[in-house]
């Protein structure tokens, strides 16, 4: 079974954000970096499949140079290889042109699964995979939080719906899922994983090397504008309630239905 | 949220991406299965057993040893950062890697037999083996070279006589590499496997320091033992300080580990707490500890990772190892003890975690070599004087 497992590298979420002068995107010095955390579920469903039906798990993203920090984290968590395709004309800001490109590296590849996490956690889009899907004509499936392989070409597949109900459907490989945190208990690196990743293959590609060109990512086929980021300006309201204690009561009671919406 | 780390002077940006790959992952496992369940052991006074497999998944045992052996092969700095992410979920955990990895695997490579290596290391590795190390007596601590536990020679076959006092993982370990003294008083070491007959291994109990670790005494009333279990390489008194410098060089990065636990828990603390209307971490006093510790611990991690750096090159010297070790856990110590300070009647509470630290560093202060040891060795390397006796 190859496996393809898209890998996005995000701020670490213990970190505050701060925006650059121009406001269009985050302060990158003095922040860590991690993978997305959906994506580490993704690289844990991908290699369980790998132990179940033998084959490879490859990894793919799209980022700078310091993204390979990322890839080589999921190398020591057992993927096989990893490509990288960094490349300044890439706008990382746009799902549209951050999926064609990942499926120019799968498209050679013919890999039987690809799997993404749920959504980056730093942009959100959630659109990554079904751009992938769309140019490498494989099913897609949103919301996976369980996955089986009974036959090496054939997946029984839980998604989790809104209001705590739960589908199940099969789908015949090719596909491209979408994972869900909780899907399973991603593996720690260990320390001869993280040793072995050194000798791991890890390519690093420009768009000429997929056969695109800046042309293929603008245009018609990418209608999104970047606009930039804010910070929201948090205010704070006192207000004292003075009165009687029923009416304080009955005040604050109707305050907190109609102003706050808490109740 | 997670720790971040204490990092003032960028030191990030000397170490390897491996490195700190290396520290991450066991900052964060300490995160998940540590910490939400060490006050508790601590309380109980058990080590946390369950952890061992896990550990020995994640390669933590024998970390920088020989991967022909089964183990990761890390180099030293790496190891380090083990160290100091292990201590600083609690010292008892790391003082158990400490000892199986520095105390028993280590002199196993070093001076045992390549039989000996085969069956011992890649099974410590996994954690299938524990060890522990028996050296220190009732009567001989800081002067080891008085060791009375007797190795008589008997045919093909040694029989043992002596107590080990003081042992860590005494009473959980399959294995005990116990040092005494032959007929020519020559200290040899001897791996003794758990239920020979005449070898006890007792728990030290009604500690209150190091709850989280196992403490144990280890009894030898005529313990036969056949050759194959001594490690011929492992002669003199020499041998078995060998060890102890490894062990001493992973104390010095726990200790940075356990200091930064207490700084990060006094510094949010001071942040948020509110006397006099406004934070604590606003008056001079407390402002003056904070800036102690955090300086103190820059200096650690530097001088750790020149210890490390030199390790790797094979130039360490053991006086180097004794001042890591002497600074490190006396300034790991004192920043404890500010910090409990600086927390108040909170600061004894097992959920801000720095009374526990500052137990657990009460022991580490004097244990592989006390304080006025280590003193006394880089005494006695800068005036040619001993001042031992």
């Amino acid at each position: 079974m190859k496996i393809a497992v898209c890998v996005k590298q995000v701020p670490n979420r213990d970190y505050t954000l701060s925006l650059t002068p121009d406001g269009q995107w985050v302060r990158e010095e003095g922040l860590a970096w991690e993978i997305n955390e959906s994506d580490l579920y993704g690289i844990e469903a991908a290699l369980q499949l790998r132990e179940r039906w033998g084959g490879e798990v490859l990894a793919v993203a799209v980022g700078p140079e310091r993204v390979t920090e990322a890839l080589r984290k999921a190398l020591a968590m057992g993927c096989d290889r990893a490509v990288l395709v960094s490349d300044p004309r890439i706008p990382r800001t746009s799902p549209y042109c951050v999926g064609r490109v990942l499926a120019a590296v799968l498209a050679p590849e013919r890999p039987d699964l690809v799997i993404t996490g749920i959504a980056s956690e730093d942009l959100g889009f959630a659109q990554t995979a079904g751009v992938i899907a769309e140019w490498l004509g494989y099913e897609s499936l949103p919301l996976v939080i369980g996955l089986e392989a009974p036959q090496p070409d054939r997946l029984h597949i839980r998604q989790e719906l809104e209001g705590g109900v739960f589908d199940e459907v099969e789908v015949e490989l090719p596909a491209v899922l979408m994972i869900q945190s909780g899907a399973n208990q991603p593996r720690y690196a260990s320390l001869k994983g993280i040793m072995a990743a050194k000798k791991k293959p890890l390519d690093v590609k420009r768009l000429e090397d997929l056969g695109l060109t800046p042309d293929d990512l603008r245009g018609t086929h990418s209608r999104l504008e970047w606009l930039g980021m804010e910070v929201p300006v948090q205010t704070v309201q006192v207000e004292f309630i003075t009165g009687a204690p029923d009416e304080i009561a009955e005040r604050l009671l109707e305050k907190l239905k109609k102003e706050a919406r808490v109740l | 949220m997670g720790f971040r780390g204490v990092d003032f002077l960028g030191l990030d940006e000397e170490l390897s991406s491996e490195e700190r790959m290396v520290r991450d992952e066991v900052r964060r496992w300490v995160d998940d299965q540590v910490l939400p369940i060490i006050a508790h052991h601590f309380e109980a006074g058990t080590f946390p057993l369950h952890l061992v497999p896990q550990m020995a998944e994640l390669n933590l045992l024998g970390a920088n040893l020989d991967p022909k052996y089964g183990c990761a092969g890390l180099n030293n700095v790496a190891y380090g950062l083990i160290m100091q992410e292990l201590e600083r979920g609690d010292s008892g955990l790391r003082s158990f890697v400490s000892v199986q990895s520095s105390l028993v695997m280590w002199p196993i490579q070093e001076y045992g037999s390549e039989k000996q290596k085969q069956y011992w290391l890649p099974k410590m590795a996994r954690g299938e083996a524990i060890g522990c190390f028996g050296l220190t007596e009732p009567d001989y601590g800081s002067n080891p070279a008085g060791l009375i536990t007797r190795a008589r020679k008997d045919g093909s076959s040694w029989v043992l006589n002596g107590t080990k006092m003081w042992i860590t993982n005494g009473t959980i370990a399959d294995v005990a590499l116990v040092w005494a003294k032959d007929d020519e008083g020559v200290i040899r070491g001897f791996l003794v496997e758990r239920g020979t007959p005449g070898f006890r291994q007792n728990k030290v109990t009604d500690k209150f320091s190091l709850r989280a670790s196992d403490t144990g005494e280890l009894v030898l009333e005529d313990v036969r033992i056949p050759e194959k279990n001594r490690l011929p390489e492992a002669n003199g008194l020499k041998a078995a300080l060998r060890c102890l410098t490894q062990a001493r060089y992973g104390i010095a990065w726990g200790a940075i580990g356990a200091a930064m636990a207490c700084y990060e828990v006094a510094l949010e603390y001071a942040k948020n707490r509110v006397q006099f209307d406004r934070p604590i971490a606003g008056y001079q006093l407390v402002q003056q500890k904070l800036v102690y510790m955090l300086t103190e611990i820059t200096k650690m991690q530097l001088l750790c990772l020149r210890l490390g750096r030199l390790k790797d090159r094979g130039k360490v010297n053991h006086v180097q190892v004794s001042m890591g070790k002497m600074n490190n856990v006396y300034h790991a110590l004192q920043i404890a003890r500010l910090a409990r300070d600086i927390l108040g009647a909170n600061g004894i509470m097992y959920e801000y975690q720095v009374a526990r630290h500052l137990c657990n560093l009460e022991s580490v202060y004097t244990y592989e070599g006390t304080h006025d040891i280590h003193t006394l060795i880089i005494g006695e390397h800068i005036t040619g004087l001993s001042a031992f006796t």
